[in-house]
C-alpha cells in the first residue's frame, strides 16, 4: 500500500488553492486547445512554457499536463460537430462521431466522448500509480526490434480500417508511407524526395496534413451545399447518451483504455496511433462491423478512451526514466529541466512530492475535465445552430494560425492547401484517408527501427526471432495479415483476436 | 478561504496566462549607454532552430529571461523547427530581416549545415555571432551493466579493434556523433557497429535498454542517469577535462592527440547586415545577462559548461569563425567537401 | 474522366518514385538502404493504380463534381487560402488574414459587405489578441510593424 500512501501525500500537495487553480486553468486551456482546430497540444504547450517559469514546479507541471490530456477531451468536440479534427488524435473519432451528429445525436456522442476520456484517464492513472516500476522495466525493453514489430502490427491492424474499396485503401497506405519518407533519412542523413526544397528537408508536417485532408477538404465539400441555414438540418435529439449507448460503450471504453495505455507506454506510440488502433480493434471485435462509419457509438467511446489513456501511459517513461516518447512529453521534460529539476531514474525518489503531486493533479484534472465537458456537451451541440458561413472563416483562420505556429514556416500553409485540394478530389472519388494518415504516422518509426535493428544485428533478420517480444509481435502481425487477406467478404467476428 | 485570497489567486493566474510582465527595474548602465534612440520599438524575437523543451531551447529561454531583466526589452522565443535545424538556419541566413529584431540562438551544427547541405544558398558568414553562451563536449557513455561493465573507453575501443563490428555505438548520421566515431576508428583501427538515431537522447535511451553498448551525449542531458548509476561517462571529446566530469579522461589524453574535439557550442547571432548600433546594443544586453551570476548558476545547475577561451574572447565573431574553419578542414580531409 | 486521369497520375507517381528510389540505392551493407521502402511503395502504387485504371467496377458511378456556382465558391476558398500563403511574409498577419477572411466570406456567401467587414474585423482581432498577445506567438509582421 506504499503507492496508496504516496498518492495521498500527493493529494495533500495538490490541495492548495494555487495548485488546484492552475490545474483547473490547464484543464480549461486544454479543452479549448482541443476544440480549436489547428492548434494542438504541442503548439499550446510550447506557447505556454514561459508561463511556468513563474510558477512552482507542481503548479506549472500540473498545468502543462492538464493541457495535454485536456486537449484529448476537447479534440473530440470539433471532430463530432463539424467533422474537422480538433487535433490529430481525434481524427478517428470523426468517422462515427460526426455521423452520429448528423443523425441528431451530437450530444450523446459528445457526452460519451467525455465519459470515455474520464474512465480511461482514471484507469490509466491507477495503473501508473500502482505499477509504475514494472511498466518502466517493460517500456525499456522496447528497443528497435520490438518497435519494428509493434509498428508492423499497427500497420496490419489498419487493414481492418479500410472502408470502401480495398485497392484504394492499400493505395492510400502506400502513398502515406511514401509521404512519410520525404525529408532527411535518419539512417544516413541523406535527403529523400525533397525536390531540392529546403522546406521539405524536415519532412512533411503532420499538422498540415491533418488540417489539409480533414479540415480544408471538409470545408471545400461543405462550400458546395451551403445555404443560409446552419450545418445540420437534423434536429438535435437528446443531449445525453442513452442506456443503450452505455451498454454498447462500456466494453470498448475498457478495451480502448488498455490499448491506449500500452501505446502511450512504449516509445514510438502516442495518442494518435492509440486512437486508430482502438478503432481498428473495435471494428474487429464488433458483432456487426458494417455499422462502423454509420454512427456506431463504439467508434467514439473506444478511440476517445485510447487517446486519453495514451497520455497517462506516456507519463511513465517520462517521469520514471526521463525518457520522452513523443514531442509533447519532450516538451514536458524541458519544462522540468527549466525548473531546475533533473528528470531521470532518481526523480521519483528525490522529488516524491513533485511526482506524486503531479499524479494527484492528474486525478483531479480528469474530474475537472469531466465536470467541464459533460455540461459543455449540450452547449457545444447548440453551436451547430451557428450559421456555417460565420463558423467556417473562423475555423479556417484558426487552422492557418495553428499550422503556422507549429514551425513558423509559411511553406506549411502551402502543404496544407495542397492536401486540402487533393483531399477534396479524393473524397469525391470515395477514397478513405485513414490508411494514409496511419501509414504517415507509423512509417518513419517502422522504417527506422527496421534498419536500426539490422545494423545492430550480427545475424541479420534473425534478430527479430531472437528477442521474444519482437518475435511475438512479428508473428502476430503475419497471422493477422493472412487473416485479412483470406477473408474477402466483410470481416466476421472470429473469437477474440486482441 | 476568504474572497480576497481567491481574487489574488485568480489574478496570479491571469497574470501568468498573460505574457510575463517585464520588470524594468535594474537596467545596467553599460547597456543603457548603447541603446539606439529608435530601437527597439517592438518585441525582439529569439529564433531557436530546435523544438521547445530541448537543451538549446532551455538555454535560449533562460537567456531571454535575463536579457529582459538587463535591458527592459520584451523578448519572444520562437522555435523555427524542421530538417534538423536546416529550416531555421536557412530562415536566419536568408529570410530574416536584418533589422535587429531577429536574433538567432544556435549551436555550431550550423557550420555543417552551411558547408555540406546549404548547396551554396547561404554561408555561415551570413550569420554574425554576437555572443558566446555555453558549451557541451560530446561524451561517450557506457552502461553499468552488461558485457562492457566497468571498462574504460580504451578497453572498449580495444575490443572493437580485436573483434571488429561487435561493439554497437549510437550515432546521429551526418553529424559530430558520426565524425567522432570515424576519427576514433581512423586513429585506432577499431571498427564499430554504428546504430543510427535521430538525436543524442534516443541513443542514451537505447543504451539504457541494452540496444547499444556505447552512446554519445552531453552531460546536461544524461547526468540524471549518471547520478542513478545507470550509465557511466567514459571519455570526452574536448581539449581538457570539464569541471563536472573531473574523473573522465579526454580522447586526446588517451591517445596523445589533439584532433578529438567535438563540442556543442551555443551562441547568438544576428543576420548579416544588421545595423552596427543595434548589433552592439543587442550584444551588450546579452553580455550583461551572461555576466549575471544568477543565469550562470542556472546554466551550471543544468550541467552546461563554459569554454574558458570563448568566455574570455574579445572578438567572438572571429574566434568562432576560426573554429568553423577548423571544422571545414576536417570536411576537406575526409573528402566531404572539396 | 477525372478519375481516369487520377489513376494515370497514380501510375506516374509510382513510376517516378521507383526511378527515384532506384537512384537512392536499394540495399546497403547492412540491409535496406534509403531507396528500399520507397521502391516498395512505388511498386504498390503502380499496381494499385493500374488495377484501378483497368477495372471499370472500381470507378465511382456519377461522382458529384461541383457545377457553376459551386465551382466558383470552391475556387474562391482555394484562392483565398493561397493569397494568404503568398502575402503573409510580405504584409504581415493582420492585413493578410483580414483580406483572406473577407474573400472567404464573400466567396461562400455573398452576404452584405458591411456584415462581412464586421465579421472579418472581429475574427482577426480575436485571433491576434489570443495568439499574439495572450500566448506570445510571434505572428509575421508587415513592413509597418504590425
Amino acid at each position: 500500500m506504499d503507492a496508496f500512501h504516496n498518492l495521498m501525500m500527493g493529494f495533500t500537495v495538490i490541495f492548495t488553492p494555487q495548485n488546484l487553480w492552475f490545474c483547473f486553468l490547464g484543464s480549461v486551456v486544454g479543452t479549448l486547445v482541443g476544440v480549436l482546430p489547428g492548434i494542438g497540444p504541442l503548439a499550446a504547450l510550447a506557447l505556454l512554457l514561459p508561463v511556468t517559469f513563474q510558477l512552482a514546479p507542481v503548479a506549472g507541471l500540473g498545468m502543462l499536463t492538464a493541457i495535454f490530456y485536456g486537449a484529448m477531451y476537447g479534440g473530440s468536440t470539433t471532430s463530432i460537430l463539424v467533422n474537422i479534427p480538433g487535433e490529430a488524435a481525434s481524427v478517428v473519432t470523426a468517422i462515427d462521431g460526426h455521423e452520429m451528429a448528423k443523425q441528431g445525436r451530437a450530444g450523446a456522442a459528445l457526452g460519451m466522448a467525455a465519459m470515455a476520456s474520464f474512465v480511461a484517464g482514471t484507469l490509466a492513472l491507477i495503473a501508473v500509480t500502482f505499477f509504475s516500476p514494472v511498466l518502466t522495466a517493460f517500456a525499456l525493453r522496447f528497443g528497435p526490434p520490438e518497435n519494428f514489430g509493434l509498428m508492423l502490427f499497427g500497420l496490419v491492424c489498419t487493414l481492418y480500417m479500410i472502408s470502401g474499396s480495398k485497392i484504394k485503401g492499400v493505395l492510400m497506405l502506400a502513398v502515406g508511407f511514401l509521404a512519410a519518407t520525404v525529408g532527411l533519412d535518419v539512417v544516413n542523413g541523406r535527403d529523400r524526395f525533397t525536390l531540392g526544397n529546403i522546406n521539405l528537408a524536415g519532412g512533411i508536417e503532420i499538422l498540415s496534413v491533418v488540417i489539409g485532408l480533414y479540415g480544408v477538404a471538409e470545408i471545400l465539400v461543405n462550400c458546395e451545399t451551403i445555404t443560409k441555414n446552419h450545418m445540420l438540418a437534423e434536429r438535435i435529439r437528446g443531449l445525453w447518451p442513452t442506456l443503450a449507448d452505455w451498454r454498447a460503450s462500456w466494453k470498448p471504453m475498457i478495451r480502448g483504455s488498455f490499448v491506449g495505455f500500452f501505446f502511450g507506454l512504449v516509445p514510438g506510440g502516442g495518442p494518435v496511433t492509440a486512437s486508430f488502433m482502438s478503432y481498428a480493434l473495435e471494428r474487429r471485435v464488433a458483432k456487426d462491423p458494417s455499422r462502423f462509419g454509420k454512427g456506431a457509438i463504439e467508434g467514439v467511446a473506444g478511440p476517445e478512451a485510447a487517446n486519453n489513456a495514451a497520455v497517462s501511459g506516456s507519463m511513465i517513461p517520462l517521469m520514471s526514466l526521463g525518457i520522452p516518447g513523443n514531442a509533447v512529453t519532450a516538451l514536458l521534460l524541458g519544462a522540468l529541466v527549466i525548473q531546475g529539476i533533473q528528470p531521470g531514474p532518481m526523480f521519483i525518489t528525490q522529488r516524491p512530492d513533485l511526482f506524486w503531486g503531479v499524479m494527484a493533479s492528474m486525478y483531479v484534472g480528469n474530474v475537472f475535465l469531466l465536470l467541464l465537458n459533460l455540461p459543455l456537451a449540450g452547449l457545444w451541440a447548440q453551436c451547430l445552430r451557428i450559421p456555417y458561413r460565420v463558423l467556417f472563416p473562423m475555423i479556417l483562420l484558426l487552422s492557418i494560425v495553428g499550422t503556422y505556429s507549429a514551425n513558423k514556416n509559411v511553406f506549411d500553409l502551402w502543404v496544407m492547401l495542397g492536401f486540402g485540394v487533393a483531399g477534396y478530389v479524393l473524397r469525391k472519388l470515395q477514397y478513405d484517408f485513414s490508411p494514409f494518415l496511419i501509414a504517415f504516422v507509423l512509417a518513419p518509426i517502422l522504417e527506422q527501427s527496421l534498419r536500426q535493428s539490422l545494423v545492430m544485428s550480427p545475424d541479420g533478420v534473425l534478430i527479430f526471432m531472437q528477442r521474444p517480444l519482437a518475435a511475438g509481435l512479428v508473428v502476430a502481425s503475419v497471422i493477422l495479415a493472412v487473416l485479412v487477406f483470406r477473408q474477402r467478404k466483410p470481416i466476421q467476428p472470429q473469437g477474440d483476436m486482441s | 478561504m476568504n474572497p480576497k485570497k481567491i481574487l489574488s489567486i485568480l489574478g496570479a493566474g491571469i497574470m501568468a496566462l498573460g505574457f510575463a510582465c517585464v520588470a524594468s527595474a535594474q537596467i545596467s548602465p553599460q547597456v543603457a549607454k548603447l541603446k539606439p534612440k529608435d530601437f527597439p520599438t517592438q518585441s525582439i524575437e529569439y529564433t531557436v532552430v530546435y523544438p521547445a523543451g530541448g537543451a538549446l531551447d532551455i538555454t535560449a529561454r533562460l537567456l531571454a529571461k535575463h536579457v529582459e531583466k538587463a535591458t527592459g526589452d520584451k523578448i519572444l522565443v520562437n522555435n523555427r523547427t524542421g530538417g534538423a535545424g536546416m529550416v531555421g538556419h536557412t530562415y536566419l541566413a536568408t529570410g530574416a530581416k536584418p533589422d535587429g529584431y531577429t536574433v538567432g540562438v544556435l549551436v555550431n551544427l550550423v557550420w555543417g549545415d552551411a558547408m555540406l547541405r546549404a548547396n551554396g544558398r547561404w554561408a555561415y558568414t551570413d550569420l554574425e555571432p554576437i555572443a558566446y553562451i555555453n558549451s557541451d563536449p560530446l561524451t561517450w557513455v557506457a552502461s553499468t551493466e552488461g558485457p562492457y561493465k566497468g571498462m574504460s573507453a580504451k578497453q572498449i575501443i580495444q575490443i572493437a579493434r580485436d573483434k571488429p563490428g561487435t561493439v554497437r555505438v549510437a550515432i546521429v548520421p551526418g553529424s559530430m556523433w558520426e565524425y567522432l566515431v570515424e576519427q576514433v576508428e581512423g586513429a585506432t583501427g577499431a571498427k564499430f557497429l554504428r546504430v543510427p538515431f535521430q538525436g543524442g537522447g534516443p541513443g542514451v535511451t537505447a543504451l539504457l535498454g541494452g540496444s547499444v553498448d556505447v552512446a554519445q551525449g552531453f552531460y546536461s542531458e544524461f547526468r540524471g542517469y549518471v547520478d542513478a548509476n545507470k550509465i557511466v561517462p567514459i571519455a570526452l571529446a574536448s581539449e581538457q577535462r570539464t569541471t563536472y566530469l573531473k574523473d573522465t579522461p579526454t580522447f586526446n589524453e588517451i591517445y596523445g592527440s589533439k584532433q578529438f574535439v567535438w563540442n556543442i557550442i551555443r551562441f547568438a547571432v544576428v543576420p548579416k547586415g544588421t545595423p552596427a548600433d543595434r548589433k552592439a546594443y543587442l550584444a551588450a544586453g546579452l553580455q550583461a545577462a551572461l555576466k549575471d551570476p544568477e543565469l550562470l548558476a542556472e546554466y551550471q545547475k543544468l550541467g552546461m559548461y563554459f569554454d574558458p577561451a570563448l568566455v574570455k574572447s574579445t572578438n567572438i565573431g572571429a574566434d568562432l569563425n576560426a573554429l568553423a574553419l577548423k571544422e571545414r578542414e576536417f570536411y576537406v580531409k575526409t573528402g566531404r567537401l572539396k | 474522366m477525372i478519375e481516369r486521369g487520377l489513376n494515370v497520375v497514380w501510375c506516374l507517381l509510382g513510376l517516378g518514385t521507383m526511378v527515384n528510389a532506384w537512384s537512392l540505392g536499394l540495399l546497403g551493407p547492412s540491409g535496406p538502404d534509403s531507396g528500399l521502402f520507397p521502391m516498395l511503395c512505388g511498386i504498390i502504387i503502380v499496381i494499385c493504380g493500374l488495377t484501378l485504371l483497368l477495372r471499370s467496377n472500381t470507378y465511382v458511378t456519377d461522382p458529384a463534381w461541383p457545377r457553376g456556382g459551386q465551382m466558383w465558391r470552391i475556387a474562391g476558398v482555394t484562392a483565398g487560402l493561397a493569397s494568404m500563403a503568398v502575402s503573409l511574409p510580405y504584409v504581415g498577419f493582420a492585413v493578410s488574414s483580414a483580406i483572406t477572411t473577407f474573400v472567404l466570406l464573400q466567396a461562400v456567401e455573398r452576404s452584405r459587405i458591411v456584415e462581412s467587414l464586421i465579421l472579418t474585423a472581429a475574427s482577426v482581432a480575436a485571433v491576434m489578441y489570443v495568439f499574439g498577445n495572450l500566448l506570445g506567438l510571434a505572428l509575421p509582421r508587415g513592413p509597418w510593424g504590425w
